[in-house]
């Protein structure tokens, strides 16, 4: 399997977890109203993630010449799909904005400061297609946006709780704290990968070119490493804390997970760092390694930790037979799916026979029955209500009457989205609007 | 506490709390201040470099193989000649090109007698190579006991000449010479004979048949690239 085929699998994946999501979050009833518009933020970053995905591999799939778009005008083609993945990139960001004002702590706590964050939130997301389509990939699109905000927020959230949690001894404050942690490591966690590369001056980092050169300016690539860095930097305040927490024997799970992805990120840093100038100029195993750690969190841990919070937190509850059903299925979808394609990937480095591997699956599976219940069972039902813990830590959340329609309208909002950007990039396709970049 | 306490009042609510967030904070600023220097400071030449590919000089140790045939044409016939090059013989090379030389004489022995018509033609048979080269010459004619020299073009732009070439990977710059599947099969080459004999009312001798013999000459290369030196 190649990083493009990832790329198809993961795109398939996000599909069928966002439309899962999309039902159940829309069937629980007990969520609070910042754990609902969470819910909903959650399942529209899955579609997001799959229009992307599918794009990419197509682009991919072009330029390696598994499908030729030669008879549907090539340039025209690409470059629709390179648009599409801009927009669609897009859903992601505003998710992830709306994500840390909302979960998992309301920093919007009145319906008027609802109205006016999420208003400034598509605002901004309305602001940078028009800046995209006006200019493609421009300075004034502010790349690399994304990590700022988020980065404090749940940094902060972070930092608080684990602070609260030592120095008060208020156990359950880690809870917070670890949602606030695995979000930023949904969000940060390719970064982390490369978190050395930044600090001993890599040029497999210094030299990321998110567009490619014919596309993006040394300022817009600049932009997007500088928030990269930022990211960095809050990814080494965080290991110190772990490795303080873990002194105190109070390292948490979701702490072990953080620190393995900076031991990877610092492993990763005596293979990319051997030749690489360029991105392009990456060898067999550099490649290799980049596919097993960077493709791999994008595609494979990013749905597999965002269906971890959705059900561990309660974000969606299967509370009859039948969402139960539901969202089991959807998570033993995940966990095969990922799991094939980690067998894949084995299979790509160490050329096992397909019988061989076929036969390795049928055995994780055999053995995994019953299992995978009991994981699923633990983790819809041992669920920590984080308002309740916010309640005892005097920070309790507002109750807020929000009608029913929110969820319409942002169903709405995004659905609108992606039909107007689908037109749009439909125009740059046909007026090459990317080529004169 | 109340509903009403915002977020950022409890997140900075004691000394302790201040002090985590603002080394958080630092971090942060600390990270971007040391990469924005880097960048465009120390990196920056690499930076800017970013997208170049790199220079790479192909060079190509050469080895030269013949081979050589010769045999009796009737006079207004034709023979096939052919010559067979597999992978393994081959020895791992590649093939540029091939140039055959074919030679011949007048050997009737009669004076005045002129020298045999003899027309020659490489075959385009199931070899991989260059063939719309502009370079090449596929057939030609002798009337005149002179030889004739024909070439064909097997590797693309291969001529023996080091090559300056961009690529990503000195890898990437090899695979563009490493292509074996050129040259490899049997050629074919068809010799035309007619003869000529000496207008004149003087019965003379003359011959209807001649012989001709081929060289075939294949030029093969090994590549290696190394990084070009930059000014």
């Amino acid at each position: 399997m190649s990083e493009s085929g990832l790329d198809a699998v993961g795109s398939i994946l996000n599909l069928t977890l966002g439309l899962l999501t999309l039902y159940l979050v829309g069937r629980n009833k007990s969520a609070r109203w910042n754990e609902k518009i969470a819910g909903l933020a959650f399942a529209w970053m899955f579609i997001g993630k799959s229009i992307v995905n599918m794009s990419t591999y197509l682009i991919d799939s072009n330029s390696s010449g598994d499908i030729d778009f030669e008879n549907v005008v090539a340039t025209s083609t690409v470059q629709f799909l390179q648009a599409l993945v801009m927009y669609s990139d897009e859903i992601f960001t505003t998710t992830i904005f709306i994500l840390c004002l909302f979960y998992p702590i309301p920093l919007l706590r009145t319906k008027r400061q609802i109205k006016i964050g999420l208003t400034i939130i598509f605002s901004f997301l309305i602001y940078r297609a028009i800046v995209f389509t006006a200019f493609g990939p421009n300075i004034l699109f502010i790349p690399g946006a994304i990590y700022l905000l988020p980065g404090l927020v749940w940094g902060a959230n972070y930092i608080r709780f684990r602070q609260l949690e030592i120095t008060k001894i208020e156990s359950d404050a880690k809870h917070i704290a670890d949602v606030s942690l695995i979000c930023l490591i949904l969000l940060m966690g390719g970064i982390w990968l490369y978190w050395p590369g930044m600090l001993f001056q890599a040029n497999y980092f210094y030299t990321i070119d998110v567009w490619g050169a014919s596309l993006s300016s040394d300022l817009y690539d600049y932009s997007w490493q500088a928030f990269y860095a930022i990211s960095v930097g809050l990814g080494v305040c965080i290991m110190f804390m772990e490795i303080y927490c873990a002194t105190k024997r109070r390292i948490s799970p979701i702490g072990i997970v953080f620190l393995l992805y900076f031991t990877v990120g610092f492993a990763g840093y005596f293979i990319l760092s051997k030749t690489a100038t360029t991105g392009s100029s990456l060898d067999q195993l550099q490649l290799t390694w980049d596919m097993f750690t960077f493709s791999v969190h994008y595609d494979i841990m990013r749905p597999v930790i965002a269906m971890f919070i959705l059900l561990n937190y309660g974000l969606v509850k299967a509370e009859n037979p039948t969402d139960f059903r539901i969202a089991k299925t959807g998570t033993i979808v995940l966990v095969v799916v990922s799991t094939s394609v980690l067998l894949e990937l084995i299979q790509y480095v160490i050329p096992i026979s397909e019988i061989i591997s076929a036969a390795i699956l049928g055995i994780i599976i055999a053995v995994g029955v019953g299992w995978e219940e009991k994981v699923f069972n633990n983790l819809i039902t041992e669920f920590k209500p984080l308002n309740d813990i916010l309640d005892e830590m005097h920070f309790t959340t507002p109750e807020i009457e929000l009608d029913g329609s929110i969820s319409k309208k942002l169903n709405l909002a995004f659905l609108t989205y992606i039909g107007v950007t689908l037109l749009l990039a439909f125009v740059i396709g046909m007026t090459d609007g990317l080529g004169g970049v | 506490m109340t509903e009403e306490q915002s977020y950022l009042s409890f997140m900075t609510q004691d000394m302790e709390s201040k002090k985590a967030l603002s080394i958080m904070i630092s971090c942060m600023v600390l990270a971007m201040a040391y990469h924005a220097f880097i960048f465009w400071n120390v990196k920056a030449d690499d930076v800017m470099a970013r997208n170049e590919e790199p220079i790479w000089d192909v060079m190509f140790e050469l080895s030269e193989n013949s081979a050589t045939d010769s045999r009796l044409i009737q006079d207004e016939s034709t023979e096939l000649f052919s010559y067979q090059i597999d992978e393994g013989a081959s020895s791992g090379l590649m093939v540029g090109y091939l140039n055959i030389l074919i030679e011949y004489d007048e050997t009737s022995g009669s004076i005045n007698d002129p020298c045999d018509v003899v027309s020659a033609e490489i075959k385009h048979g199931e070899i991989i190579a260059d063939w719309n080269n502009e370079s090449n010459v596929l057939s030609g004619t002798s009337d005149d006991c002179s030889s004739i020299n024909l070439f064909l073009q097997i590797y693309p732009n291969f001529d023996g000449l080091t090559k300056n070439q961009p690529g990503s990977t000195p890898e990437e710059v090899m695979t563009l010479w490493e292509n074996r599947e050129f040259g490899m099969g049997e050629y074919l080459l068809s010799i035309e004979l007619n003869t000529q004999e000496f207008a004149s009312n003087i019965p003379t001798q003359g011959d209807d048949d001649e012989e001709v013999s081929i060289t075939w000459t294949f030029v093969r290369f090994s590549p290696s690239v190394v990084e070009a030196l930059t000014d």
